[in-house]
């Protein structure tokens, strides 16, 4: 069982870069009461005689986030990538791969609709938008972005696609913070189909013993605490309501416990959907356990899982295997099978 | 600013209308125009409202079944909303005006909390259908579920309230025995089951004889929670929580509202297919998909019905019929059926006195009197009350099931446990 997200980009690619209320009833009533004793009985209680007084809500203008917001009405199948990537990085590393791979997603989503009818399908691409670079190359953060054209030419086929776009991130030691403010907030604001990923185990502290850690990468497991992660959740929440934009969707992966060491921390919005995503390749059985261990004993809102293709036979890591040591992925229902069911599928 | 004790501002609406019934005590018995009225205090918005609306509609057929009163006197019907904010002010109104005999209502035990100590100072005869928390009749589950007996019945006071329903304990018990019971006899098979209740007392009598009887019948409570309606955090965390628990079944005591905010985050987090067992008026609930917001996700759920189905009612044959001719875009159902018996006993109750009365003006007392004293043989069973106001032959019970098309079907006779 392990995981691998960490590849070498082409640089070109990538730039640094009331209390009173029944009291005042009573006395209201008051005049009520004493109009109606005249000691002759006016007119008899009938169905036009009761007047029946309903609380109305007054139209409103006030923005609901959830109109229109991809979770939890719906469930998102997506194919993975890394930008600049091959293959083994996911069928969305290049907008050529995407295209070729668009025909199978739309089917797997059809499969994934067609068995659970309270889910319609949205489908999407998990994009990683920065990775973790080796900090002699990239000495800020450890860690490099698309550039924007790159980035605005994905944006541009989403929107022609009618695709999620989910800017996954690494960061190295770039806090979460300075890296939606800075790389991804315009687009947020922008564009509504626009939504956030955290990669957990390539997250390092901004610290000297941060960097040295994400420099001894992958000798030493990156991390992400509940504050990084909460900045995300409210930075997203204010992004919907502010821009008037449907609720984000924020993607946290898990494959490991020590990713995620104060997860408890983690605080929901009601602003914001977030999905713990199950994170790993390998048997089924250490893929359903880690689920259980992850998504189920620990479920922060909604489940997500991920599945690895095998894309080149003999040469790949990371692939799922099923239960007679074949490469294979499970089949959507498979993926149905587990609890609670997923409302996040990428495929790698 | 005026500023009261919590307590003297829970007690303003009582003191309202104990002067409107004050101010009315002088016309009581005197009403010339020769008409007489029935109240209905039933929801007419909110969850609840389809259910409300049948129950209405079964007391306004019983009014025209039963006109004309003898003496040439005139009964009308004055339906009040239960769900609207105005209720207690509106109730306030009807036990001020004269003409208002008796009352059918209200369906839920939070309002007759409210109302019973304005009905009891009214002596307007009431009969609830449907309310079922235990301390509204008895003094000494009242003092458990935090109610003052001695404001609900004051001393010297004639019991003016009266329900046909078996009361909390006796569902919860019930329904426990569904959950665990074999699948083969109607019973869902559960050993654990997380328990989620809407705060109410009502709800939480039921779940604490729910959670004995499941012990009793070795099962286990994998969890417990209260569910806050409209808190979205607090529903989630809870569904997380059962998520964890990964119990056999969930149980869930309260109202509509509250049953399909957590039926509708279960389905839509991932668990659809993990059944939810209710008590009370979910149960057979025509507006139940819609009120989940998602008719799928409105499925895997049972439900107890806290009386029996229409079908299995002997004399609910010929009710049933007579709805639908007079209200065909409404729907007949077993609470119906009850809100019917009820307001019959108590026509039946106005028709007698006013035979009595030989043309001469009559009493809410006399009225009153009669509903207590008289057995009503009605379409439900036979109707009498105890010295409390409880049914002295409560009914038994019926389970039904939702599948995720919104379609209730009708699965057992449960009897009383």
């Amino acid at each position: 069982m392990g995981r691998i997200g960490w590849a070498p980009i082409d640089s070109t690619r990538h730039a640094r870069g009331s209390r009173t209320l029944t009291v005042v009833f009573a006395l209201l009533c008051a005049p009520i009461v004493l109009a109606s004793c005249g000691g002759v009985a006016k007119s008899p209680v009938g169905k036009a005689a009761v007047v029946v007084t309903t609380t109305t809500t007054q139209a409103s203008n006030m923005f609901d986030p959830s109109v229109g917001a991809p979770l939890p009405n719906n469930r998102i199948v997506a194919a993975y990538g890394i930008v600049g990537g091959g293959p083994p990085n996911g069928p969305a590393s290049t907008l050529d791969s995407l295209a070729a791979f668009l025909p199978q997603l739309q089917q797997l989503g059809q499969q994934y609709a067609a068995l659970d009818p309270i889910h319609p399908v949205k489908l999407g691409i998990d994009l990683v938008v920065n990775v973790l670079q080796p900090c002699g190359d990239f000495p800020k953060w450890c860690a490099s972005w698309v550039d924007d054209q790159t980035m605005q030419a994905y944006i541009d086929y989403c929107q022609q696609h009618n695709l999620l776009l989910f800017f996954d991130v690494q960061l190295g030691t770039e806090p979460v913070s300075d890296a939606v403010t800075n790389h991804l907030a315009t687009y947020l604001t922008k564009y509504p189909f626009t939504e956030l990923a955290l990669d957990t185990e390539f997250h390092f502290p901004n610290t000297p013993d941060g960097y040295a850690k994400a420099q001894g990468y992958p000798c030493c497991l990156g991390w992400m605490n509940a504050s990084e992660i909460n900045w995300a959740i409210n930075d997203l929440a204010q992004i919907s309501v502010q821009n008037r934009v449907p609720r984000k969707v924020l993607i946290v992966h898990q494959w490991n416990p020590a990713v995620l060491p104060d997860k408890d921390g983690v605080k929901l919005n009601p602003n914001v959907s977030i999905v713990l995503q199950s994170d790993g390749f390998g048997g089924y059985d250490n893929k359903l356990g880690d689920y259980q261990v992850f998504v189920q004993q620990d479920l922060l809102e909604y489940g997500g899982y991920k599945l690895f293709y095998d894309y080149c036979p003999g040469s790949c890591l990371a692939y799922d295997i099923d239960a007679n040591g074949n490469a294979q992925v499970q089949s959507p229902q498979d993926v149905l099978n587990l609890f609670p069911q997923p409302l996040f599928v990428s495929y790698q | 600013m005026i500023s009261l004790s919590r307590k003297a501002r829970r007690l303003a609406p009582l003191l309202v209308a104990l002067f409107v019934v004050w101010l009315s005590g002088c016309s009581i018995g005197s009403h010339p125009d020769k008409t007489l009225t029935i109240a209905t205090v039933f929801p007419q918005s909110g969850a609840n409202a389809a259910i409300g609306r049948s129950m209405q509609d079964a007391v306004d057929l019983a009014a025209k079944q039963s006109a004309p009163l003898p003496n040439g006197f005139k009964l009308t019907v004055a339906h009040t909303d239960e769900a609207a904010g105005s209720r207690d002010a509106d109730v306030a109104r009807l036990l001020g005006d004269h003409h208002v005999m008796a009352i059918v209502g209200p369906m839920n035990s939070d309002s007759a909390a409210t109302l019973v100590p304005m009905i009891e100072h009214s002596g307007v005869a009431t009969i609830s259908p449907s309310a079922t928390l235990p301390g509204l009749t008895q003094a000494a589950a009242a003092t458990a579920e935090g109610l003052d007996f001695s404001q609900l019945h004051p001393q010297g006071s004639a019991v003016a309230f009266f329900r046909l329903a078996a009361t909390d304990d006796v569902i919860g018990k019930a329904v426990a025995d569904v959950a665990v019971g074999s699948t083969q006899s109607n019973g869902l098979g559960a050993q654990s089951v997380f328990i989620v209740d809407d705060g109410t007392p009502s709800a939480k009598a039921m779940t604490a004889a729910f959670a004995l009887e499941l012990k009793a019948k070795q099962g286990s409570v994998a969890g417990q929670k209260s569910l806050v309606t409209g808190a979205q955090d607090n529903t989630q965390s809870i569904v997380s929580a059962i998520v964890d628990a990964d119990p056999s079944i969930v149980f869930f005591a309260g109202d509509t509202a509250a049953g399909a905010e957590l039926r509708a985050t279960l389905s839509l987090t991932g668990a659809p297919q993990l059944v939810v067992l209710a008590a009370g008026p979910i149960a057979n609930d025509p507006t139940w998909s819609a009120t989940v917001g998602v008719t799928p996700a409105a499925g895997y759920t049972s439900a107890l019905l806290p009386h029996p189905d229409l079908s299995t009612m002997t004399g609910a044959k010929t009710f049933a019929t007579a709805f639908q001719a007079a209200y065909p875009n409404d729907t007949a159902l077993p609470q119906s059926a009850l809100a019917y018996d009820a307001a019959m006993d108590e026509i039946t109750a106005i028709s007698t006195a006013l035979k009595g009365a030989n043309g001469k003006p009559i009493t809410r007392g006399a009225v009153l009197g009669l509903v207590t004293s008289t057995k009503y043989p009605g379409v439900t069973g036979t109707l009498a009350f105890s010295a409390t106001g409880d049914n002295t032959a409560p009914l038994g019970f019926a389970l039904y099931s939702c599948d995720t098309k919104g379609a209730w079907t009708y699965k057992a006779a449960i009897p009383l446990g």
